[in-house]
């Protein structure tokens, strides 16, 4: 079956922009695990390991944060504006900003 | 005074004004000769940076002025001042953000812009101080959390992260908008991706909104810690005149300072440039100027108490440091530092008549210079003289370490002026929409603490 060249554009745009965020969660994930094995080193080598796990569970917490936010704003903004207009966005001021 | 209509719909008064709100699109849709002219030459000075830097990639850290015991100089100087500089944006868009100042609409994407672009200054700093740049590697696998650099590590890479997504969030609507105007291309494709669908919906504001206050109050502690744990890397060592209690609050002050000159400057160039006379406005400058005037008080404070405790304890290290800043080689630095932060702004900015925008801005540039050089005398005078028995060392910076330098600056300017011709440097749908609403929510507020 032919897809449409606006459907299949669409797709691309919905694509990179799913990307986008699986990226920051890549990027989140690489991370945590640098910050983890600076902790599980230390425990291994007994060396501090209490500093290490206070300080690495502060940033995991920021990071935990930034990653709900950009989850809520990327899966809400995204859903909204394609239930509202298939081709992925219409106008940019459809209540308040006009 | 314009109407707000209930429905949220535009009055007449604000409907011309939405009008005018073109010539902030005007940036982004023409570019001009003047643009590529200061491009070219701003390319120019980068051009010879990357050449220094090829130099000393080549010959090593030989070719600067660094030695032993003198190990960091104006690249650690750099470091401090730029991540100083970024707390321009986050955390002062940031604090107007959650405290409803109404004022800041127009100004705090380009304070914004300027936190993230500072922050990666500041990183490329350490990263060429480090000579072979692979050896960046040994901190990703080695890491220790003893260490006062991973701390530094660790939490410039989070309030880069978090100034990121700072930035973008307010962004969405103004690409939205930018979507809908281009007619196609690769722009069009750009502003379609980074605009997510946005469509205005209620919805979509609502989780928006809640996302930009989450994020305001996140940035805030995180760019507090950034800027201490950038102090921590000095006053952790038991090294004279850097083993300081007041080290992390001393250069939070700094930090805050120079961020709110680097706005000033930054709103000046972009006023002139671009014709936005209306957008960053007197009261603007006015406001800004007063928050440097208390920052510039609150230095000298700092400053003072600092210094008159080492002068009082005089232990011989710390004597030696002193005397190095106070009368020694230094001291040109020193003083001229006193009177670029403290002098200039406190005589220009104390007085209503000359707080004007040209007054800000001079001495807004006054402090950068000296909140410069501020950092330059905290990192090399107490180097050339260590507490433990070197013999006394000297240092002098070479033409690798100025052109560096001033790719830096260049290389700011340039990736500044370039986000200026890809989004609205001034927050179009903030403006709009503080000239829909704002005068209603300020109206609720001040019933709300003022006597019936």
């Amino acid at each position: 079956m032919k897809v449409p060249d606006g459907a299949r554009e669409d797709r691309i745009v919905l694509g990179v922009q799913i990307s986008i965020v699986i990226c920051f969660y890549f990027f989140t994930a690489g991370f945590f695990a640098f910050l983890w094995h600076a902790v599980y080193r230390s425990v291994a080598d007994n060396d501090h390991p209490v500093h290490a796990v206070v300080l690495a569970s502060v940033i995991t917490i920021a990071f935990l944060i930034l990653a709900s936010v950009m989850t809520m704003v990327f899966s809400v903004i995204i859903r909204e504006g394609r239930k509202k207009f298939p081709a992925n966005g219409g106008l940019a001021n459809e209540t308040e900003i006009k | 005074m314009e109407v707000v209509k209930p429905d949220g719909r535009l009055a007449q008064g604000e409907r011309s004004a939405a009008a005018g709100d073109e010539i902030l699109y005007r940036p982004i849709m023409k570019t001009g000769r003047g643009f590529y002219t200061v491009f070219a030459l701003l390319s120019l000075v980068v051009l010879v940076a990357a050449y220094a830097y090829f130099t000393q990639f080549r010959d090593g850290l030989g070719v600067t002025g660094l030695n032993s015991p003198v190990f960091w100089g104006v690249y650690i100087t750099n470091f401090v001042f730029f991540i100083g500089v970024s707390h321009a944006g986050t955390l002062i868009s940031a604090i107007l953000r959650i405290s409803k100042a109404e004022w800041r609409r127009s100004i705090t994407r380009s304070a914004e812009v300027i936190t993230v672009l500072v922050l990666f200054f500041g990183l490329g700093n350490i990263l060429i101080d480090l000579g072979r740049i692979d050896r960046v590697l040994k901190v990703i696998a080695h890491g220790r959390f003893q260490s006062p650099l991973l701390w530094d590590v660790v939490s410039i890479t989070t309030y880069l992260t978090a100034s990121s997504v700072y930035l973008y969030l307010p962004l969405i609507p103004d690409i939205a908008l930018l979507r809908d105007r281009m007619k196609g291309g690769f722009r069009k494709r750009l502003y379609q991706v980074l605009a997510l669908g946005w469509a205005g919906t209620e919805k979509q504001i609502h989780y928006l909104e809640k996302g930009i206050g989450i994020m305001a109050v996140t940035v805030l502690p995180i760019a507090v810690s950034v800027h201490t744990v950038v102090s921590y890397v000095f006053s952790m060592t038991v090294q004279p005149m850097w083993h300081s209690a007041i080290f992390g609050p001393y250069f939070v002050a700094g930090a805050i300072f120079s961020g709110i000159a680097a706005i000033i400057v930054a709103m000046a160039i972009l006023r002139k440039v671009y014709r936005l006379e209306d957008y960053f406005r007197e009261v603007h400058f006015n406001n800004l100027g007063i928050l440097l005037l208390v920052m510039t008080c609150l230095w000298l404070y700092f400053t003072f108490s600092e210094y008159l405790t080492v002068f009082y304890g005089a232990k011989p290290d710390e004597i030696k440091v002193f005397m190095e800043k106070i009368s020694g080689r230094y001291a040109p630095h020193f003083w001229f530092m006193v009177v670029t932060c403290f002098v200039i702004p406190f005589t220009i900015l104390a007085n209503n008549r000359t707080r004007t925008i040209k007054g800000t801005v001079i001495a807004s540039v006054s402090v950068n210079i000296g909140m410069w050089l501020e950092r330059f005398t905290i990192v090399v005078p107490t180097l050339m003289h260590p507490r433990l028995p070197y013999e006394t060392g000297s240092y002098s910076a070479t033409w690798v370490e100025w052109a560096i330098l001033a790719g830096c600056f260049a290389l700011f300017a340039l990736i500044y002026m370039i986000f200026t011709k890809l989004f609205p440097i001034v927050s179009i749908w903030e403006v709009q929409e503080g000239r829909q609403k704002a005068q209603g929510e300020v109206a609720e507020r001040l019933k709300t603490y003022l006597p019936a």
